[in-house]
């Protein structure tokens, strides 16, 4: 409570006791059991952001001794999976898609149950197979499905427990992003910005009962708040702002941070929502008892370049200019990497992690301004990044330890049309990269290019990083890899042989410490030989 | 979008299209300005405007539907494309055009004809025999294979018409360096231990390269062992077949390449794409 400058030191005691009160014990329980690092819990592992574990057994001195342990294959095949597997208590939980769910023997792979949603292809633009996994709390998990349902299982057997509809006045294009729980509440956002038919929203359901509880709309309606950054018109009905990747909860300062996408709908032709379009391609931090807006940070004001915010805002606490500081920290799709105070919003610096030509300066509160000759135009104009960004949903880490930030970046520039299309990195080439960024500076410290076919399609894979001193990443290819985290020495790597679009997990099963990533095909789990 | 979206779609063009026929009628039973080129570039134009923010710069689909493979494009009378787009789809986003003229219209439905698949189009001038003996002694067949014959350096032609447009063969004869076929590429390596070597680059990682020499080995090289890559972005083929045929020679070798349109065609990948 170090940060809370507004409150003397009974008063703290008092809001704590309080705070303690009106918490359910479930919640109390698993903000405690984040700190157990054997568990991987939320889709981040502890609802931060930095996907870091704890976790030393395996380690630089001994990581070239990883090894395949076993490997669970999606039966049906999937066509991908991008899910993150949750582990408690050496139990695996894992998605395939939004349609089917497992709960494996972590320390074996062999399956326990599986859950097998009746989904019946309705609309346009559900994806099946776009669910980036579980939320879990006490004996409830729980999975956006397709047909934009959140549903609940119960963690022992696999069983439904409620349905709720998550879309109901809106064109239903599904959720992607796992659902986060905070205390008693499960989170979940929405896709569909980009088809010019949807309002973004964040709902918050009741983890026991299924009850919607509240909703925040990312656009404003007439009238509201942020409003005044619309035209006067009817954009704002169709505005995007899409809530489509997992927040992160501070429990001390009782803030959820969410991100949001490019307003729409995505035809790099802003001139119908003339305005900043608040609060699209921006942070929010909301209470989540009520979804009070507490404060908002837009990062691309007016984005006319489909540079979606919803990238992990990663919560660090760490010195800041000499003073212990809690911070928000922010690779985003426009290519700049972004710290922000968490209590306020306040801005204090903006770095570019990827190559970009976009940016004419950031002002002091934090306003990006663009070059004139960025907007797209009807005959096509070359900006960087192009449209899949500087990097994208996959996770970035921070590891305590060294201090670095790590980002699967790319650099790569695109044809902006206004008439809608964009010719991206296929044309004009593209380099992917593991980049490590020192969060005190801001510098590149060292980047490990990823060769291959990569450089041809974009890439979806994250980064994990470990106590052990290790961070560990993934190409598109299939190549799952560690590196020195200090150093960005490549130290391990293996050939999973499908398509990764996953970012990994690391977890403990008997005594045991394992690593873990999803491919197109499943899972592939590695511990050290014996 | 689901296979009952794309019928329901597809029953709700029919429908509209079976409305606004009298309207086709009234205008032409077959478009005026067939497939003149001129007409065929005003089309394109006027499409960039009107059309490409729902169908895509070259009516490949964005948010509305890829014109290039609808079978209404490519196969429905040229009537009903005009009535389509002067009346639009009633129930759905694609609005009428009542305020574009009717030769305006025709070149859209002359720029849309020109999209054509591979495959679809009416047989290119010129003996197909007579090219194969072209093809034969301008040394094609050194590198690329036809009907089981042939070298392994470049990709098989094989149904090659089945892959690619007229267009797009005569542009890949006379330009070679300008798309590079995936899995062809050339590549020159510097090993660490100073040896040279020349190839194909068949597929790459970040530790690894495969490589295809012209002796026809496939080696794989460790990148750490590697002093340099060079990836020139030049085709091994020649690229002054302008010069080397005479126009004759050059018509009658795309004819015989545009009537390799065996529908089997093998899917022979040089990258894991995945």
């Amino acid at each position: 409570m170090r940060n809370v400058g507004f409150m003397t030191a009974p008063g703290r005691l008092v809001a704590l006791a309080i705070t303690a009160a009106l918490t359910t014990a479930a919640g109390q329980v698993l903000q405690e059991r984040y700190r157990d690092a054997a568990d991987w819990l939320s889709y981040d592992r502890d609802n931060t952001g930095r996907r870091y574990s704890e976790l030393a057994q395996i380690n630089r001195g001994n990581v070239h001794r990883l090894v395949p342990k076993w490997m669970f294959q999606y039966s049906p095949q999937q066509a991908r999976s991008e899910a993150t597997p949750l582990v408690r208590d050496g139990i695996m939980y894992l998605t395939a898609g939004g349609m089917r769910a497992y709960a494996l023997d972590a320390a074996t792979g062999r399956a326990i149950w599986r859950f097998d949603y009746p989904f019946q292809r309705g609309s346009e633009g559900q994806n099946p197979n776009a669910s980036r996994g579980f939320g879990l709390s006490g004996n409830r998990l729980f999975l956006p499905a397709p047909d934009c349902h959140l549903v609940s299982l119960d963690s022992r057997n696999g069983v439904m427990l409620w349905r709720s509809a998550i879309t109901a006045d809106q064109p239903c294009f599904g959720s992607t992003g796992a659902p986060v729980v905070v205390k008693d509440r499960v989170l979940i956002g929405i896709r569909g910005g980009d088809t010019g038919r949807v309002r973004g929203y964040l709902d918050a359901f009741n983890a026991e009962t299924g009850v919607r509880e509240w909703r925040f709309y990312t656009v404003p309606a007439p009238g509201e708040p942020g409003s005044e950054t619309w035209p006067d018109n009817d954009s704002w009905r169709a505005g995007g702002g899409a809530t489509w990747t997992s927040g992160t909860y501070d429990p001390r300062l009782d803030l959820l941070y969410w991100t949001t996408g490019n307003p729409g709908p995505k035809d790099f032709d802003g001139r119908n929502r003339e305005g900043d379009n608040l609060y699209t391609a921006s942070l929010l931090a909301l209470r989540p008892d009520t979804g009070d807006l507490v404060w908002h940070f837009q990062y691309t004001p007016h984005d006319e370049h489909d540079w979606d915010s919803n990238q992990t805002p990663m919560l660090v606490d760490t010195e800041w200019q000499g003073e212990p500081r809690a911070l928000v920290v922010h690779p985003n799709r426009n290519s700049i990497l972004y710290v922000l105070d968490r209590t306020t919003g306040a801005f204090l610096r903006g770095t570019p992690f990827a190559k970009q030509n976009w940016l004419d300066r950031i002002e002091a509160k934090g306003r990006a301004i663009r070059r004139p000759e960025a907007t797209p135009s009807a005959s096509g104009v070359l900006v960087c990044p192009d449209i899949h960004g500087g990097t994208n949903w996959q996770s970035p880490s921070f590891h305590p330890g060294t201090g670095l930030v790590y980002v699967m970046a790319r650099d790569a520039c695109g044809v902006y049309f206004r008439t809608g299309q964009s010719v991206d990195h296929l044309e004009t080439g593209a380099a992917n990269f593991l980049r490590a960024i020192e969060l005190e500076s801001g510098e590149l410290r060292w980047e490990i290019p990823v060769y291959g076919i990569e450089n041809r399609e974009v890439m979806f894979a994250g980064a994990m990083s470990t106590a052990g001193g290790l961070v560990f990443f993934s190409s598109r290819d299939g190549n799952f890899m560690a590196a020195d985290a200090k150093t960005g020495e490549m130290l391990w790597h293996f050939n999973t042989g499908g398509t990764i679009r996953a970012s990994p997990i690391t977890f403990e099963a008997g005594g045991r410490q394992y690593v873990a990533i999803t491919t197109k095909s499943g899972v592939f789990a590695f511990g050290l030989f014996e | 979008m689901g296979r009952g979206t794309i019928w329901l779609a597809l029953a709700v063009t029919l429908a509209a299209l079976q409305g606004p026929a009298a309207v086709a009628e009234e205008a032409a039973a077959a478009n005026p300005l067939g497939r003149d080129p001129a007409a065929i570039e005003s089309g394109d134009e006027l499409f960039h405007e009107r059309c490409a923010v729902c169908h895509g710069q070259r009516g490949q689909g964005a948010m509305a539907a890829n014109l290039v493979r609808t079978r209404k494009v490519r196969r429905g009378s040229e009537a009903s494309l005009f009535a389509l787009i002067r009346e639009g789809i009633p129930g759905t986003e694609m609005p009428p055009h009542p305020d574009l003229p009717k030769e305006g219209i025709w070149q859209i439905v002359s720029y849309l004809r020109s999209l054509a698949l591979p495959g679809q189009q009416p047989p290119l001038p010129g003996d197909p025999v007579a090219g194969q003996a072209v093809f034969r002694r301008a040394g094609c067949a050194g590198c690329h294979v036809v009907n089981g014959a042939g070298g392994f350096l470049g990709p098989s032609l094989d149904s090659i018409a089945e892959r690619k447009t007229s267009g797009e063969i005569r542009s890949d004869v006379l330009d070679p360096d300008a798309e590079l076929a995936a899995g062809y590429e050339p590549v020159s390596l510097v090993t660490n231990d100073g040896r040279r070597v020349r190839g194909v680059l068949k597929n790459e990682d970040t530790f690894l390269l495969i490589v295809l020499l012209a002796s026809g080995e496939t080696q794989v090289f460790q990148r750490a062992d590697l002093r340099s890559v060079e990836l020139p972005r030049r085709s091994h083929m020649p690229a002054d077949y302008r010069d080397r045929l005479s126009r004759d020679e050059l018509r009658d070798v795309l004819a015989f390449l545009d009537r390799q349109r065996d529908p089997f065609v093998p899917v022979i990948r040089g990258f894991a794409v995945y």
